[in-house]
């Protein structure tokens, strides 16, 4: 065995492969068969009826909606993000901690939890529900109640994301630009924004897949009205329950099309700018 | 034009970082806060920076109420120990970061902006690294860059944190000279922080040997060196 | 000065062709309506919206339908909580009672107001099997011998499964000497012979169709009608047994919401409209039955005659059966365990 030690901290090579084994194995069989297997189903009847599926008027509408309601909360999301990470990496306040907790809370709370949240607040039987319908204002069943609930599960990933980011590189550029006669503004742009753009690059792109993938807090409010409140995972849904198969299984695929696109942007990018991420990293 | 400290004090929750710092130290000074870690000295230079908050106590400086100017209008260049580089600016950006924040009106144009750059890099000898990154150059140069960002914006105070703490002996023998040529040179008021005795004998006009919050004895290097008035400053002298 | 005139002349006519335009159109209504609707219907209403808006349309009306899909129970919560349901035509009457009760949103005399109970159409419980019924199913006493498996869902949580629960016991009682006890003994033995307990109506379908397990599936009428026409094809037969439950899914317009959006003659029009015969029609088509006798007639083949018994009449009606059979430690709690 000794002999297979190159260096005294390198691993033998029974235990690389194992661990490689076993990782692969892992992500092959819970990651890509069922990626694979939705491609498979949703093409099983063939190309032509995966296209009729997608250009189903209520399949559009759903893919409409999924997009406006990612559209509003991912920038949303995003400012948050940026302005939490900020405070928490280059301030030091009374309930710092409180408000990291706060920011991890949708993670720790089941989506049809938060989706509840919001009947009981925005329901005809809730808090507002009665006083706002007096003034017409429909939050639940209908955009503003989709958006909501999706905000609410996509908030922490850009925070998530840059905060140990920024906690990482720490105060002392910052600190520098401001002694340079830099105003808040100019040192986030010029010096901040550009250290954490990989980090919020990847936050924006997680916070959009979320956002796009959201089922139970969205399916707890939406009212799913064919064709104006069901977004594509709830379209999903419905096709299944009236034993569509091939139908549910074109717009998964769909779904699951966009995620992959998502993560080929991240790869390009990655790809294109590595020169620039590898002397973001060395320090 | 002196420098007047005068009792400040700064806590830091409930641990007392300064328990009332005085100095006086003429136009143009080079000073030195020397003393252990927990002393005090850092966070002193951090106040005169506008990095920290002093609790009580004033600063006079060119005339100003200098504590309460906020530290982008103080002009005061801030070096520091981990050298705090633009990492993803080149050298040049870096250097000329000060000057390209300023307003519209006070801004120079591109050209003399280019050629203050090329003109501090000569000084601090690092001709010709305008394009590198800092994560491209040695520790002992990037310090120089610090340095060259600093005095880019004609400060009329120059702070400094243990700004060779890093480096390794050689580099910091070249570097204290060269900040020594380029002070006299400059006639800038200097503050430089350091809990090397050696290192601030032999560059300051003026020594503060502090310890636990307070100035224990402040005066040229040699009155101090010759006549240490505590028990303490003759121990931290001879260690 | 001319052309002045001439062209405030050009901007009157065309003023008054669109004042006559308009004067038209505000003779003929807008009108939205949103159908509240319970998970398998999807067809059924794309169809008959279609069909009333055509209807409407000849009358001069524009007339919008949107339509929702969910579990009834849920469906019935969102109406609760403020989704704006002209009408709603759920799965159980008890979804509507608790829209009225909890909701104060419909009358509490609401299903009276509509021929037969307010249900249009009904369906019942029958089986589903496997081409060539190699264990030779034909009624319920065959669900209890011991190699027969059976695919139903948990009626804890599935409405469907409490129909096939009730279905069930109301077979045995009606037996020759059956009585309360010899029916909880024949319930009991159907769910020892259920392998997988899944919570709904698409989880059973989903283990007898494309998990393969299982010798006969009890589903709802329409909705084996539609497995067939979707996702199986000649793999599966529908089986009907010597007699099952009526299920009623009742129709009703929310009042409510129809008085605040001025929209109750259309709303009524639409459900009176599902009693028609072309509607009757549609129906049939989509698999439920029709109330009309004709049209029931006319798809005899696809509703063969089945001697079929009420949940009020068996059962003392719904909240009554929920109660004994389906609430905390109930019949079901007794005789069921899971893992035996």
């Amino acid at each position: 065995m000794n002999k297979i030690f190159s260096k005294p901290t390198e691993d033998p090579l029974w235990l690389k492969l194992t661990l490689g084994i076993i990782a692969v194995g892992f992500i092959a069989i819970m990651l890509l068969m069922p990626l694979v297997l939705v491609f498979k189903e949703a093409l099983a009847s063939g190309v032509r009826t995966f296209f009729s599926a997608m250009v189903e008027p209520d399949t559009l509408a759903a893919v409409k909606l999924s997009l406006l309601a990612a559209a509003i909360a991912v920038p949303l999301n995003t400012v948050f993000g940026i302005a939490a990470a900020w405070s928490i990496a280059k301030f030091d306040f009374r309930g710092k901690t409180f408000l990291v907790t706060l920011i991890d809370l949708p993670f720790s709370v089941s989506p049809v939890v938060a989706g509840l949240v919001y009947v009981l607040v925005f329901g005809m039987q809730g808090w507002l529900g009665p006083t706002l319908a007096g003034y017409d204002i429909r939050v639940l069943f209908a955009l503003p109640g989709i958006v909501l609930a999706t905000i609410f599960v996509t908030f922490p990933f850009v925070a998530r994301e840059l905060i140990p980011l920024m906690v990482d590189q720490g105060r002392d550029e910052e600190e520098a630009a401001a002694t340079l006669g830099a105003s808040g503004f100019q040192t986030f742009m010029r010096v901040t924004l550009p250290n954490i753009k990989w980090g919020l690059l990847y936050g924006i792109l997680l916070c959009n897949a979320r956002a796009l993938g959201e089922f139970g807090a969205v399916s707890v409010l939406s009212g799913h009205i064919r064709g104006q409140t069901n977004t594509m995972p709830l379209h999903v849904e419905l096709l299944y329950n009236n034993y569509d198969y091939t139908g549910a299984f074109a717009v998964a695929a769909l779904l699951a099309m966009l995620a992959l696109l998502t993560l080929a942007l991240k790869s390009f990018l990655e790809w294109r700018y590595a020169d620039e991420l590898a002397a973001s990293h060395r320090h | 034009m002196s420098l007047v400290v005068a009792s400040v004090t700064k806590k830091f929750a409930r641990f007392p970082a300064l328990r009332g710092a005085s100095f006086v130290a003429p136009q143009g000074a080079f000073v030195s806060l020397l003393g252990p870690s927990g002393s005090g000295k850092t966070t002193l230079l951090r106040i005169l920076g506008g990095l920290e908050v002093a609790d009580t106590g004033s600063v006079r400086f060119a005339d100003l109420n200098w504590l309460d100017m906020p530290a982008r209008t103080r002009n005061a260049g801030f070096v520091f120990q981990q050298y705090a580089l633009f990492r993803h600016m080149t050298v040049a950006d870096n250097i000329a970061f000060g000057l390209k924040v300023r307003p519209r009106d006070m801004r120079p144009s591109r050209a003399d902006i280019k050629k203050r750059v090329t003109d501090l890099l000569a000084l601090v000898q690092l001709a010709g690294l305008e394009d590198r990154y800092p994560s491209q150059l040695s520790g002992g140069q990037r310090q120089r860059v610090a340095l060259a960002r600093a005095l880019a914006i004609e400060p009329r105070m120059l702070l400094l944190d243990e700004p060779f703490g890093a480096l390794d002996t050689k580099v910091r023998k070249e570097l204290r000279a060269d900040l020594r040529r380029i002070h006299d040179h400059a006639g800038v008021t200097t503050v430089f922080v350091t809990h090397d005795q050696e290192e601030a004998f032999a560059v300051a006009d003026l020594v503060a040997v502090m310890r636990d919050g307070r100035i224990e004895q402040y005066g040229t290097p040699q009155d101090v060196r010759r006549d240490p008035k505590t028990a303490f400053v003759s121990d931290f002298l001879s260690a | 000065m001319k052309r002045i005139l001439s062209l405030l002349a050009a901007v009157g006519m065309l003023a008054a062709t669109t004042a006559g335009f308009s004067a038209n159109a505000a003779l003929a209504a807008d009108v939205q309506l949103l159908n509240v609707s319970y998970d398998p219907t999807r067809g059924l209403y794309q169809e008959i919206n279609k069909a009333f808006a055509a209807q409407q349309k000849s009358k001069g009306d524009n007339v919008t339908i949107s339509n929702s899909h969910g579990g009834s129970g849920s469906q019935a919560r969102s109406v609760i909580d403020g989704l704006q349901a002209d009408v709603v035509t759920l799965a159980l009457a008890a979804d509507l009672d608790a829209i009225s009760k909890n909701g104060k949103l419909l009358r509490a005399d609401w299903q009276k107001r509509l021929p037969q109970n307010s249900s249009p159409y009904t369906s019942t419980i029958i089986f589903l099997v496997r081409k060539g019924n190699p264990k030779q199913v034909r009624d319920w006493n065959d669900l209890v011998k011991p190699d027969v498996q059976v695919i139903t869902p948990n009626p804890k949580t599935s409405g469907g499964a409490r129909w096939a629960y009730l279905a069930a016991w109301d077979y045995a009682a009606k037996q020759p000497s059956g009585n309360g006890d010899k029916a909880k003994t024949f319930v009991a033995n159907l769910y020892k012979n259920v392998p997988v307990l899944d919570s709904g109506a698409r989880g059973s379908t989903v283990t007898f169709t494309k998990r393969g397990i299982g010798d006969v599936l009890l589903s709802w009428e329409n909705e084996a009608h539609l497995v067939l026409k979707e996702a199986g094809g000649d793999q599966y037969k529908i089986l009907y047994p010597s007699r099952s439950i009526l299920a009623e899914p009742p129709v009703a317009i929310v009042d409510k919401n129809v008085d605040r959006k001025k929209t109750r003659a259309t709303a009524e029009a639409y459900l009176h409209f599902l009693y028609t015969p072309q509607a009757q029609e549609i129906e049939a088509r989509n698999y439920y039955r029709p109330r009309n006798p004709q049209i029931l007639a006319k798809y005899r083949k696809q509703f063969p005659d089945i001697a079929l018994s009420t949940i009020n009449g068996a059962f003392g009606g719904w909240a009554k059966a929920q109660a004994v059979h389906f609430g905390d430690g109930g019949v079901f709690d007794q005789i069921y365990q899971p893992g035996r």
